[in-house]
């Protein structure tokens, strides 16, 4: 369904993803892991189309990403981006008038789930309060693909949860949905295929039922196992 | 398109009232001065800061929608725009009709209050349009009529909405080019000052097949012709960057 065929992303002669081959199918949740700098965000604005790759190419539908990929992928970016005069009432308003896929009633319910006010001013929430807006704006899009690029940055302990509970509620077997987190821990329970990444590479694709049963590891263990290898190969 | 072009019009909301808010100030002090001679400074005070309104307010419309594309573009706030099911064109378009709208808004606005208050000065003191005409003449210029501020206002937003979408072109290039780097500002005024140096070079030449001594109200729509041409071809320009090249 998302497919990523050799994708490589330069800025100014650095190369920040090396020929990233992915294929990405409905009904799994797949986590992109790895430190700072290992290219997860950048492959994650390729495939929402907000950046053109150097070379190679990502397909939706067998098709480039860009327009028409815009309707049914939805991209959650780690920074905050709404308009600083906006309210939290008038970012639902500018979805639902941007996105066909995008569900008012849905999008008031995560509100009053996570507890944030409507009439508030975006320039005035807390981090923690944008970074639920970010979740409850993206999430009330009856999307097919989720890209979610750090959706706990700045959010509590309980919130996490109230969120993780949200995005699981908003699956479906048509659904694909990428996560991009720090917390291996907190989602490992979660996650059908891990893809860890480092230095722009794809180190391993792994399936997490898998890596349980038959390595006997847990994600946590097995990010620490790649990332220190490729550490000491480095 | 009607939706990108709602929210431009939002972002540049607060501005636009300010300059307002300020010109109306003018107009009561240029009201307040009129049928009073011993208040004549206050309305002089009226009239001076209405003409400075206006130029200022039309500049004004130009920069804060040049300043909206820089941040659209170059800070995180552009996923907002790009993020959506909209091409490179509908959104570069929906910035040039926002500014030319308002232009024409702005224009008209302040055009019909330039002739009202020409009018009501007429009537205060009959001979000072006279006068002024007169004076105006002997110095080799048109005579000041509402037709004539209108077509002056006309040619002046054409004229300025091209060096606005000289402006687009630059912003757009740079981020196209520099990608969010440091001094993406800089570069791009260094582009615009290129491109009006280049259309300027253009102009004069085409300028020159015109013969001396013809109409000026030729001579202006040959200049409103040349401006909507440049605005017209650097809009696809800009919108095919954005298309093709710019990584948000």
């Amino acid at each position: 369904m998302l497919e990523s065929r050799s994708v490589s992303k330069s800025f100014f002669g650095k190369t920040v993803l090396k020929d990233v081959d992915l294929i990405l199918e409905p009904g799994k949740i797949y986590a992109l892991l790895g430190p700072n700098g290992s290219g997860k965000t950048t492959w994650m604005k390729l495939a929402a189309s907000l950046l053109k790759p150097t070379s190679g190419e990502i397909l939706y539908k067998e098709e480039p990403v860009g327009l028409a990929s815009r309707k049914e992928i939805a991209y959650l970016p780690t920074d905050p981006f709404f308009y600083s005069w906006m309210t939290v009432q008038d970012v639902g308003r500018y979805y639902a008038d941007f996105f066909e896929d995008f569900q008012p009633e849905a999008f008031e319910k995560l509100l009053s789930k996570m507890e944030l006010p409507t009439n508030l001013k975006v320039r005035t929430l807390s981090s923690g309060m944008t970074a639920k807006l970010k979740i409850a704006a993206t999430l009330a899009r009856n999307a097919k693909v989720y890209l979610l690029d750090e959706p706990f940055n700045g959010i509590d302990l309980l919130a996490r949860n109230q969120i993780m509970e949200s995005i699981i509620s908003s699956l479906n077997p048509e659904v694909t949905l990428v996560l991009s987190s720090h917390l291996v821990e907190e989602i490992e329970s979660v996650i059908d295929t891990s893809i860890f990444m480092k230095d722009g590479l794809v180190a391993e694709v792994c399936n997490t039922e898998d890596l349980r049963t038959r390595e006997g590891l847990s994600l946590t263990q097995k990010y620490r196992q790649i990332m220190q290898n490729r550490a000491n190969l480095g | 398109m009607k939706q990108l072009l709602k929210y431009e019009f939002r972002k540049t909301r607060s501005v636009k009232i300010i300059v307002f808010l300020v010109a109306m100030i003018f107009e009561v002090l240029f009201l307040i001065g009129l049928p009073f001679k011993s208040l004549e400074k206050i309305g002089m005070l009226g009239m001076g800061g209405l003409v400075f309104t206006t130029v200022f307010g039309i500049f004004m419309i130009g920069i804060i929608g040049i300043s909206n594309l820089y941040t659209d573009l170059n800070t995180k706030q552009g996923y907002m725009l790009f993020m959506t099911p909209r091409n490179g064109y509908q959104v570069i378009g929906a910035k040039v009709l926002e500014n030319g709208l308002s232009l024409l808004l702005g224009g008209i606005f302040f055009g019909i209050l330039g002739s009202i208050d020409l009018m009501l000065v007429a009537v205060r003191t009959g001979d000072f349009i006279k006068l002024l005409n007169q004076t105006l003449h002997s110095m080799g210029m048109v005579e000041i009529s509402p037709l004539q501020i209108f077509w002056s206002i006309a040619v002046v937003l054409l004229f300025w909405l091209s060096v606005v979408t000289m402006a687009f072109f630059a912003v757009t290039l740079q981020a196209a080019i520099l990608n969010g780097k440091r001094f993406g500002g800089l570069i791009s005024i260094m582009i615009f000052i290129g491109m009006n140096i280049l259309v300027s070079i253009v102009f004069s030449q085409i300028n020159r097949l015109i013969p001396m001594g013809t109409n000026d109200y030729l001579n202006s729509s040959i200049w409103m012709i040349e401006s909507t041409a440049v605005t017209v071809a650097l809009y696809f320009l800009t919108g095919w960057i954005v298309e093709k090249k710019l990584s948000i």
